[in-house]
């Protein structure tokens, strides 16, 4: 991955390809390369949707090698959702096959000439070309895919945005093939998509055919702690159980048992049809059905969290939706109903949606009136008419913080404007601490890497001492950082907290590859580069302290059952980034 | 340990004061349904909503799992990750107690920051100070009660059977919404389902005083056979657990 693709939509004559050495960003991977590249090139204060944003599309340092679940790829630019920096981070085939071709990152820039044309990019070992196709236009990405699939066959991946990019919505995704050559992977947070649709390219077709997997510097070290690696994501409960029976919507039950379960859009802590929709309740449904509880996103994942849910009658409905898109098409609008979530899922990805956005969005519509609680047909009609573009669906685009400006409302359950996840922070307070502080607005993956005290950053954390929120938040939020940078699957992160040697194992593979001696301070203080470009990018866009709070309304009104506020002091939220 | 997290030595001192299947005196007028099926396990979807188990007296978290669900202590040191007591994250089993009105929830260790999060215990466990049951002692002694528990992913297919052999109360009407949303499959791996009623009398109980047991068939369903909120004791066909403290 010795390679920069940058793509000047720009140029005379039409969108130009130009490859070039990696040069200063040599040794970067993944969210470490989007942005270096954001923070290097990209002016803070323009405008996301403007000439002078970049769209970077970066595989992880690990992508394309043998290691195991290491295939997520990176989307970085400035956010049109929040204005300030993003990384949003994809599963799928993409990273891998951007890697075996490799590139360290394709970077979209310049400014779109005048007129509605777009553009298809096609990568493969052979070269890149760009070709004008206006038949693509307003496609929903199923229907892209079978497109292409006519055209390139089976085996590409398609990075592509949906019509919710095209028309430049807040919340856009960009879609990532996967296995089944589906568009069911995301890029989703912060609306990338929209970056990538004010570039004029609709989709980029990746074809790794001839290509090979990477090499790793040190063969003999790399297949053993690679298989030391997934040895230990075998043993450990999570990753070598739990994920793969339930999905991630396993958690459902246990968020509404701790009474943070956000419900009716963040009114209760506890959704009362929560079984009917918990992951328990979902794989046993999918298998019932002919679907499949247990499946991998990418090839050589070891964990397979993900499934695949189909109707009554056997027939293909969506990916076996997430955790946070049950939640958020779910219990946070009050609706029970699995097939109807499952049905919302597919549109989102259709369209190009971020579901979390997507599913708060609907919750503050209802509570703005526009349709009830629980209505599943109605909330059914708005994922329709956001991604067909009608006049309300423009507004549901521009995501939950416009759409409550829009109505009149208070309670827009947002940081920096992006949606809420799916765990109350009045519950959850140390989630409330990475809401409000990550440079990525509300994000519940910022703080997921949960290696703290194996890192041992800032010392070993008693977990039973009240405080020192601030200060785990931060040391979580600079394991991912770092953990995006690799490719690895945030989910590794379970059996690398409990299993030291599964920890070193991960960090012996990443060695072996690149021939490098790196320790835990070394990843430490990878993550703390990254996080200290992006906060420093956000602070030229205009934000501050400020913009570092959750909603107030989370300090005044309590939540049910557990009638618990929001009353992390601002003091201890500023002190988060004190390294 | 038996892979199922069964007690392989019942006869250990300090449980035979409270023999699994504890039964409540004054709850055996209530409907009884057995169930006979090739796959008890399929329960545990049910068991994930919540039932209630009788209990001879207020007892520490630990003591309930160990006396009344009858687990290991192995398998509740490394399986049952996750305890949650009135809504709060149980860190030490044995400072918490059950008592009348208690809701129990177990789960499996679970994915996420904030599955992580509400482990027992766990690195991460500042994080939920909110929802982290404060450590109590000596709760006054209550004589019996039923607590209501809720088993989560892995926990609830683990004990399944385990907890329906014990016999466990349940609503009705989730029990019948629960039967009525049965794929074909639970079906054909039914072998019955068989309610027996037992009416209290001056003279005790008597089984079956409506005329023995009667078995319920799929197409039975679509009758109301009992109110929502009644309830109905389930067991497992061949299960005796015996009654009273
Ligand atoms: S664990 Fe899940 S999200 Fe992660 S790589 Fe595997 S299938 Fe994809």
């Amino acid at each position: 991955m010795d390679t920069i693709l940058r793509i000047d939509v720009g140029a005379k004559g039409g969108p130009k390809a130009v490859t070039q050495p990696v040069g200063p960003y040599a040794g970067l991977g993944g969210r470490a390369m989007t942005s270096t590249v954001v923070c290097t090139e990209v002016p803070p204060d323009c405008h996301p949707l403007g000439p002078e944003n970049k769209l970077v599309i970066a595989p992880g340092l690990m992508s394309g090698s043998a290691a195991s679940t290491s295939g997520r790829l990176s989307v970085g630019c400035k956010s049109p959702l929040t204005g300030g920096i993003k990384e949003a981070n994809s599963g799928g085939t993409g990273a891998q096959a951007l890697g075996r071709l490799g590139y360290a990152a394709v970077i979209l820039e310049g400014e779109r000439p005048k007129g509605d044309d777009w553009y298809k990019v096609v990568i493969s070992k052979d070269g890149v070309s760009i070709v004008k196709d206006n038949s693509l236009r307003m496609l929903p990405n199923y229907d892209l895919v079978e497109r292409i699939k006519a055209e390139h066959g089976d085996q590409v991946t398609v990075i592509s945005i949906g019509t919710a990019g095209e028309m430049r919505m807040a919340n856009s995704t960009i879609a990532v093939t996967d296995v089944e050559m589906r568009p069911t992977r995301h890029a989703g947070r912060g609306g990338v998509g929209a970056v990538m649709g004010s570039k004029g390219i609709k989709c980029i077709v990746v074809d790794p055919e001839g290509t090979t997997i990477r090499h790793p510097a040190n063969p003999e070290a790399f297949k053993a702690a690679n298989k030391a690696f997934v040895e230990g994501l075998k043993r450990h409960g999570v990753t070598g159980q739990g994920l793969p029976a339930y999905g991630t919507n396993v958690l459902t039950n246990i968020l509404c048992e701790a009474g943070g379960y956000p419900t009716y859009n963040f009114k209760e802590g506890r959704f009362p049809d929560a079984d009917k929709i918990s992951g328990e309740t979902q794989a046993q449904i999918e298998i019932a059905r002919g679907g499949l509880a247990t499946h991998g996103c990418h090839r050589g994942c070891a964990i397979q969290c993900s499934g695949t849910f189909v109707d009554k009658d056997g027939n293909f409905v969506t990916k076996q939706p997430e955790y946070e898109t049950v939640w958020a098409h779910g219990g946070n609008c009050g609706i029970s109903d699995l097939d109807a979530i499952a049905r919302m899922d597919f549109l989102d990805d259709t369209y190009g949606l971020d579901t979390i956005e997507m599913g708060v969005t609907i919750g503050v519509a209802m509570e703005a009136g526009v349709i009830p609680f629980g209505d599943a047909a109605g909330a059914i009609r708005l994922v329709q008419e956001t991604g067909q573009g009608t006049p309300l669906g423009r507004i549901l685009g521009a995501g939950a913080a416009a759409t409550a400006k829009c109505y009149g409302l208070e309670r827009a359950p947002v940081v920096k404007n992006q949606a809420m996840p799916a765990y109350d922070p009045r519950a959850v307070k140390g989630i409330g601490v990475t809401y409000a502080t990550t440079p990525m607005g509300a994000d519940h993956t910022a703080g997921y890497a949960v290696a703290t005290n194996i890192l041992k950053v800032g010392g070993f954390v008693d977990p039973l001492q009240p405080g020192g929120q601030a200060e785990l938040s931060r040391n979580l939020q600079v394991a991912t950082a770092a953990l995006d940078a690799t490719g690895f699957c945030l989910f590794v992160a379970f059996a690398i907290l409990d299993q030291a040697d599964t920890f070193q194992a991960m960090v012996d593979t990443i060695n072996a590859m690149y021939n490098l001696s790196m320790t835990a301070d070394d990843v430490v203080a990878l993550g703390q580069d990254i996080l200290t470009k992006e906060r420093a990018f956000n602070t030229k866009a205009g934000f501050g302290p400020a913009q570092d709070r959750l909603p107030r309304y989370f300090s005044r009104e309590s939540l049910p059952p557990h009638n618990v506020v929001f009353d992390v002091p601002e003091k201890e939220l500023d002190s988060v980034f004190a390294f | 340990m038996a892979e199922n997290g069964v007690h392989n030595t019942p006869e250990e001192p300090g449980l035979r004061d409270a023999p699994p299947g504890f039964d409540m005196p004054g709850l055996s007028a209530l409907p009884t349904v057995r169930i006979d099926h090739a796959e008890p396990v399929c329960f545990a979807e049910l068991l994930q909503s919540g039932f209630r188990l009788a209990v001879p007296d207020t007892c520490t978290v630990e003591a309930f799992l160990r006396r009344a669900m009858n687990l290991s202590e192995d398998y509740v040191s490394t399986r049952v990750q996750t305890v949650f007591l009135d809504g709060l994250a149980v860190d030490d089993l044995g400072a918490a107690q059950v008592r009348p009105g208690s809701r129990l929830a177990l789960s499996a260790a679970l994915p996420g920051l904030v599955g992580a999060t509400m482990r027992r215990s766990g690195p991460l466990a500042s994080l939920r100070q909110g929802v982290t049951h404060a450590p109590e002692h000596d709760a006054p002694q209550s004589g019996p009660f039923l607590a209501e528990v809720r088993l989560f992913n892995r926990i609830g297919e683990d004990l399944a059977a385990r907890m329906l052999g014990l016999g466990v109360y349940v609503r009705a009407g989730k029990f019948l919404e629960f039967l009525r949303s049965r794929p074909e499959q639970f079906w054909e791996n039914l072998r019955s389902l068989t309610v027996e009623t037992t009416v209290e009398t001056a003279m005790g109980t008597d089984a079956g005083s409506h005329g023995g047991p009667t078995t319920l068939h799929r197409q039975d369903l679509v009758r109301d056979l009992w109110t929502d909120e009644e309830s109905l004791r389930l067991t497992l066909a061949g299960s005796q657990p015996e009654t009273g403290a």
